[in-house]
């Protein structure tokens, strides 16, 4: 069995090429091996002579193996393992492909030859292989029995657990592990790998140097912080939660209510404004601001110009009206002042002029161009009347017809606010006539402002008098007949509705405490109800 | 045979009446049919309005007679126009941020000096005897006066207060004092609510009585 006898069918299967290198078996393992592969063979702890078959030996043996299978398996493995299966290898010559004679040497020998004890460097990494789990030690325990008879040995060679000596070949090199694998072969304890042995570890030289710092799970908060995301909690459930809607049972009498409700005013209205009753009598008592608004009548020059801002609604015409008639009517009619109109509402100019040439004061004779001149609208809200506060004949140079009113007889000696006698301010909304004093207290000087104002909008315009921001107030019908009182009936507007007006209110104050009454009762009647039922 | 105009306008004023009236047998199409005439003359009318005493007057009159100062307003006019496209809208930020602010400024200006600092001032002077007499009012009314004018504010005022303080319990509660306050402050807000719905009240039935006269009015020139 030496060399000579595996380098003859190698060289009958195997082309001139690679039979030419065969025919020298000795001199071409060690030609064919490139230096750097030389020197690790040389570096690499063999096996000892005693346990290993001589390289050259081996070499001759391994002549199937190729040279790069060679080259990657450690030559201890490779040699033990075919020293063990040398005898096999020799009563197969004619088996010339290098893996059948592999495979021939694992089928022949089905335990695994004992792994060669190592001194020095290969301690370590034998202890490390030979510390096996128990499935594979158990295996390792397994007396190496050689097959005796054919059919012993055509039985299956590799059973379960059993590594064939080419793969433990194939484990890691004692280069890699080389004097730091660990000696110990104490179980995990932890892990996933809880119970096995000899496991390699994460790194080389890899030791917990100390106790993970435990962390602690629960929140850092203060207590205040605590109450405060318990509220936040509260305030998101309260908002997640279905909150039932409160139900109101509609009135059921509610049409009929309604029905019942306009007949009653439209009979009282009709028979009252048609008979002409005069049932009640006009208001007496002067109130402070009605009786400041005709000293300020009666103090205006006679012939001067004065300013009047229209801003009401078409709706509010009729209140506005009756109150503004017994006040201009007394003025056109002892002053004959010579008015200037002017309005923030886009419809308030035309509604002034079909006041002051309507029926109501229809014996002035009033008109346009002569008697008074119609500024339009002044657009711009508060800004405008800011503007027009600051410069008058710059902010509304013309007026409705385009004419240049500055320059007319009009308006003649009039270049700023100031120099009108008086200004006066026929509104429904206390925020027009909030909005026309404020920007005017700047440029108005003395100059007197009456405000004739709604009855709706008379509590929050009242204020205004009590600081003296404005001359005089007269508010609806109230004022108007107060005023009407005041100047020897005319027009009489007031007086026709004030019995009507009279009425309607007692018949509102009625309704309002009947109903009240009745909603008082029923209310304690079902409550009544509902003690009894819980009692 | 002219038509006499007042007759025309008299009937127009019956039957645009009547039609609103209508609504007290509930929502009607009469009632519609009047509301849609009104919204739609109001809307024609007051674009006539803005044409004839604004854009002609303030805008288009000055430019034809050289005025180049109103370039500016004409092009604030148009850049708030670009408003009307989504995608050219961001041009009207400019003018309409002259806009707000010129408006801001003017009223905050008018409100302190013409309501803020007048009405504490209206407060505090109405103890002034002199001022009273002046106007001719005795000194008790003047006194008497000026204490509920006075107690009316303040207590008004601290009903709106809501400054609170937590209590052991976690629940938020005001100053006994403030309390005590608000709650009498609530009564006199409560007679000011009243005074104005009363007006409210009163100013619409003064319309409606003023409505059934012009009906009467005009069926008497029938008759």
């Amino acid at each position: 069995m030496g060399g000579q006898d595996n380098a003859a069918p190698i060289a009958s299967d195997t082309p001139d090429w690679l039979s030419s290198s065969g025919q020298n078996n000795v001199a071409p393992v060690s030609s064919d091996t490139p230096d750097w592969l030389q020197g690790l063979e040389a570096q690499t702890p063999s096996a000892p002579a005693a346990q290993t078959p001589e390289p050259q030996k081996n070499d001759a043996e391994l002549g199937d193996v190729p040279s790069w299978l060679k080259a990657a398996a450690p030559q201890s493995s490779i040699y033990q393992d075919l020293s063990v299966a040398a005898p096999e290898s020799s009563a197969q010559p004619s088996d010339s492909n290098w893996l059948s004679s592999l495979d021939a040497s694992v089928t022949a020998k089905p335990t695994p030859a004992p792994l060669p004890v190592d001194s020095g460097l290969g301690e370590g990494t034998d202890n490390l292989f030979t510390d096996m789990p128990d499935w594979l030690s158990s295996a390792n325990e397994t007396p190496p029995i050689a097959p005796s008879t054919p059919e012993e040995a055509s039985e299956p060679a590799l059973e379960t657990g059993q590594l064939p000596a080419w793969v433990q070949a194939m484990r890691p090199v004692e280069a890699v592990v080389s004097g730091s694998a660990p000696t110990t072969s104490q179980a995990e304890s932890r892990g996933a790998l809880a119970g096995l042995q000899s496991v390699l570890p994460a790194a080389p030289n890899y030791a917990p140097t100390s106790k993970p710092k435990p962390y602690s799970l629960k929140l850092q908060a203060s207590s205040e912080q605590l109450s405060q995301a318990a509220l936040l909690e509260q305030i998101i459930a309260a908002e997640t939660s279905p909150v039932s809607i409160a139900s109101f049972s509609p009135l059921g009498a509610s049409r009929a209510l309604r029905w019942i409700l306009a007949s009653v005013f439209f009979a009282m209205a009709f028979v009252v404004l048609f008979t002409r009753t005069q049932i009640f009598s006009l208001p007496v008592d002067i109130p402070l601001e009605v009786g400041s608004a005709l000293q300020v009548v009666q103090s205006i020059p006679e012939g001067a110009p004065v300013l009047v801002a229209f801003d009401y609604d078409a709706a509010r015409a009729g209140e506005m009206e009756a109150a503004a008639a017994p006040v201009f009517d007394q003025t056109l009619l002892l002053r004959h002042p010579r008015l200037a109109l002017i309005s923030t509402h886009e419809i308030g100019a035309m509604l002034g002029e079909k006041f002051i040439t309507g029926q109501l004061l229809a014996d002035h004779s009033y008109q346009r161009e002569k008697q008074f001149v119609n500024l339009g609208y002044l657009p711009g809200g508060q800004m405008g009347i800011r503007a027009f506060a600051q410069n008058p004949s710059a902010t509304t140079p013309f007026d409705v017809s385009f004419n240049k009113v500055w320059e007319s007889n009009i308006l003649k000696g009039v270049n700023s606010f100031s120099q009108f006698a008086a200004f006066i301010i026929v509104t429904d909304n206390a925020d027009s006539a909030r909005a026309w004093i404020e920007q005017t207290t700047f440029a108005r000087g003395a100059m007197p402002i009456l405000v004739i104002s709604s009855a709706q909008s008379a509590p929050m315009i009242q204020p205004y008098y009590a600081s003296q921001q404005i001359s005089g107030l007269v508010s609806g019908l109230h004022g108007g007949a107060i005023f009407e009182q005041n100047n020897a009936g005319r027009p009489g507007t007031a007086r026709a509705y004030w019995d009507a007006y009279s009425i309607g209110m007692l018949l509102a104050m009625a309704f309002m405490l009947g109903g009240g009454l009745w909603s008082f009762f029923i209310g304690a009647r079902e409550r009544a109800a509902a003690r009894e039922a819980n009692s | 045979m002219a038509i006499p105009l007042d007759l025309i306008t008299g009937a127009l004023s019956f039957l645009f009446t009547l039609l609103i009236f209508s609504y007290v047998i509930g929502d009607n199409p009469l009632f519609r049919i009047g509301v849609y005439i009104f919204v739609g003359v109001s809307a024609g009318y007051i674009a006539a309005i803005a044409f004839w005493q604004v854009l002609m007057p303030r805008l288009v009159t000055p430019l034809m007679n050289g005025n180049l100062f109103m370039v500016v307003p004409l092009l604030f006019a148009v850049l708030i126009l670009m408003k009307v496209s989504p995608n050219l809208a961001s041009l009207a930020r400019f003018a309409m941020a002259f806009i707000v602010g010129v408006g801001a400024a003017v009223t905050i200006a008018g409100a302190v000096t013409g309501t803020l600092i007048p009405q504490v001032m209206g407060t505090i002077n109405a103890f002034d005897l002199n001022l009273a007499a002046a106007r001719g009012i005795p000194v008790m009314e003047v006194i008497f006066n000026g204490v509920f004018i006075l107690a009316g504010t303040i207590f008004s005022l601290a009903y709106f207060h809501f400054g609170a303080r937590p209590k052991a319990d976690g629940t938020m509660q005001r100053l006994s004092l403030i309390e005590l306050a608000a709650w009498i402050g609530r009564i006199f807000i409560g007679i000011t609510l009243g005074a104005v719905f009363a007006g409210v009240f009163s100013a619409a039935l003064t319309a409606f009585i003023e409505r059934i006269h012009s009906l009467i009015q005009f069926i008497g020139t029938f008759m």
